[in-house]
């Protein structure tokens, strides 16, 4: 079952340069239960795309298109409505766990105020069920910790904080933007391992952006890849990683250092992202693009299927 | 045959002290860097990995001389550093340069690229003409990739890998005989990564410079280096050259980091994550003796509670401090 179905997202932010069109017709949905990686360079749209699902982006933000969350549309609603699910139903979790939990605040007062707020608990029947969800993500000494102020915890503690946090009121779906950027490569396995525990547990849904293919590969079921905004290819992350099909899922892949494989010059996709308030007529890879044709430049690719559930937007699989 | 080592690092610590929360609490010393040996010879590239606080950057800072050492001894150029007045150490940097992590945060918002290029020529070699730099300048921008009429604009108005370009070009353009690169390319994407990686291998071999490569990414370390240094709490715990580490890591540290890399191939990626067991979560408590990776240490011995390893030599080149590993 399609728990969330996003449809002709349009995000376009209007400033003093022009409008930027930081997403552009994406399409996409998510089953329940699964993982999906949302994969792309800064700038892509990734995050844009997930924050205009609970209604985070700035002011001068213009959306289009449908974002249905068990068929009904959030696009929208207003702020009370889309409280009722923010945190509630669709949770969220950031990159950098200190600038998204109050400092001033202990982690108890924090995780309890969530349940209160949402679900009417008393204090200390929240405060038990806290402590539980300390345990669920692998916090020691989940007792006296809870009662700890924020810098009290390490990076990747105070991630799992922020996990347990989220995962308070059983949301349907954990959206997770880039959790393991800021953390070491033996936390950021922890935290990997983590994610999919909760998934097998609970049924979580889970949708995760981040810019590291070895992330993706590791923990989601489908991959969705970005590229100034647009969709470049979709799939089963098996079909996707095994059969490559989009020219710049192909660069990526090619230009990230393997340890798995023996030394070779490491691949690099020439120039960089044309400015967002740049606009043109083809594909947007196009000029970046080693394979590019003539009609690349004039019109853009549709997104067709190659098997079932595998999708790219390029002219050369035609 | 005898290779010169343009950098010799002997016993080199550096302590904080950390203050505690009572104001009549005594402070706790901080050993962020604790007794380290390293040597690079000429056209080298030794990269230095470990977690984040494990010392690495305040390693770097130190040789630079950003930081003053408690201890120990770095000799450049057989030139011992760590007693050269300010002054002096202003004229060594020329030879002695650094890249950065954050590459729009290193360079001066109020400059163009023309002038933060320049700046270290009118610093060191102020006979120069104006023609003189400017030839300089352009010739070393297109070296590092960026096109000389890039010359008049700011920082902000480029994006993230060139911005790191200009910091190379800074750092090359006084001829310096080692550069120095923190996390050069952590904050850059993957296909603007793969990019400076490739030209700061070239540059090497063109120049001839010694690289001191700091990285947490051990996939990019394994692409660039000659030998790494593995750090863990200040101390160095394994240092082998590059295929001697990464085909048999001795130290279960090192074991524990290459383990924990992901990789990007579904199948290989899964197994891999499975066999991490979960890790026991690191104690707190410091242990005044003893080895410092006891507490996540999956083969420690009574014995390693006590009394820290010392770094032994295990095979050619190769040292580890470990007691379990023979």
């Amino acid at each position: 079952m399609e728990i969330l179905q996003v449809k002709d997202l349009q995000v376009t932010f209007n400033t003093q340069d022009g409008s930027i069109k930081a997403v552009n017709r994406l399409n996409f949905s998510v089953k329940a239960g699964d993982i999906l990686g949302i994969v792309g360079e800064s700038g892509s749209g990734k995050s844009q795309a997930v924050m205009s699902i609970l209604g985070l982006l700035a002011k001068n933000a213009q959306t289009q298109g449908q974002v249905l969350f068990k068929d009904q549309q959030l696009l929208g609603l207003s702020n009370k409505q889309l409280n009722q699910i923010r945190g509630n139903q669709i949770a969220m979790i950031f990159q950098d766990p200190m600038t998204s939990i109050n400092p001033y605040l202990r982690i108890s007062t924090q995780m309890t105020e969530v349940l209160q707020v949402h679900r009417g608990m008393q204090r200390k029947a929240a405060l038990a069920l806290a402590i539980d969800m300390f345990e669920a993500v692998h916090i020691p000494e989940a007792t006296t910790r809870i009662h700890f102020y924020p810098h009290q915890f390490s990076g990747g503690m105070r991630q799992r904080v922020m996990i347990a946090m989220a995962l308070l009121c059983e949301p349907d779906i954990l959206i997770a933007d880039e959790p393991t950027t800021a953390l070491d490569v033996t936390v950021q396995a922890q935290i990997m391992k983590l994610l999919l525990e909760l998934k097998q547990k609970f049924g979580t849904t889970i949708i995760l952006i981040t810019h590291d293919l070895g992330v993706v590969a590791g923990v989601c079921d489908h991959v969705l890849v970005m590229y100034r905004g647009e969709m470049m290819e979709y799939g089963d992350v098996t079909s996707v990683f095994h059969y490559t099909q989009h020219p710049y899922t192909q660069g990526l892949l090619k230009s990230v250092p393997r340890l798995d494989q023996p030394q070779q010059a490491l691949y690099a996709i020439p120039g960089q992202p044309a400015p967002a308030n740049q606009h043109f007529a083809g594909c947007p890879f196009q000029e970046r693009c080693e394979q590019a044709l003539q009609h690349c430049q004039e019109y853009k690719p549709a997104l067709r299927s190659i098997t079932t559930g595998h999708q790219t937007a390029c002219h050369l699989t035609q | 045959m005898m290779t010169q080592n343009i950098l010799q690092v002997d016993n080199l610590q550096v302590h904080f002290k950390n203050h505690q929360h009572s104001l009549f609490a005594k402070p706790t010393t901080i050993r962020a860097v604790d007794g380290v040996d390293l040597a690079i010879t000429n056209g080298e590239t030794l990269s230095i990995v470990g977690e984040s606080g494990c010392g690495k950057s305040t390693l770097a800072r130190a040789i630079l001389g950003l930081l003053t050492p408690t201890g120990g001894s770095v000799i450049f150029n057989n030139k011992e550093l760590t007693t050269l007045s300010k002054k002096q150490m202003r004229r060594e940097r020329q030879h002695l340069q650094m890249i950065f992590q954050d590459p729009l945060a290193s360079l001066n918002p109020r400059l163009s690229i023309g002038q933060i290029v320049a700046e270290p020529l009118h610093n060191f070699s102020p006979h120069l003409t104006k023609q003189a730099i400017l030839q300089q300048v352009r010739e070393i921008l297109i070296s590092v990739g960026l096109s000389a009429d890039q010359l008049n604009r700011y920082p902000h108005e480029l994006s993230g890998g060139q911005c790191q370009r200009v910091g190379i070009a800074r750092a090359l353009i006084c001829h310096p005989q080692l550069i120095i690169c923190d996390e050069p390319v952590s904050a850059l994407d993957v296909s603007i990564q793969a990019q400076i990686i490739n030209l700061l291998m070239d540059i090497q071999k063109k120049n001839h410079i010694s690289l001191l490569f700091i990285a947490h990414d051990l996939s990019i370390v394994k692409h660039i280096s000659h030998r790494v240094m593995v750090m863990y709490k200040g101390k160095v715990v394994e240092l082998a050259p590059r295929d001697q580490l990464y085909d048999r890591p001795r130290h279960p540290y090192t074991q524990l980091l290459l383990a924990s890399v992901p990789i990007p191939e579904p199948v290989a990626g899964r197994q891999r994550l499975n066999l991490i067991n979960a890790e026991k979560i690191p104690q707190e408590t410091p242990t005044a003796s003893g080895c410092a990776f006891y507490s996540r240490c999956p083969i420690a011995q009574p014995l390693c509670a006590h009394q820290t390893p010392l770094l032994k030599d295990m095979a050619v080149e190769t040292k580890v401090a470990c007691h379990a590993v023979r």
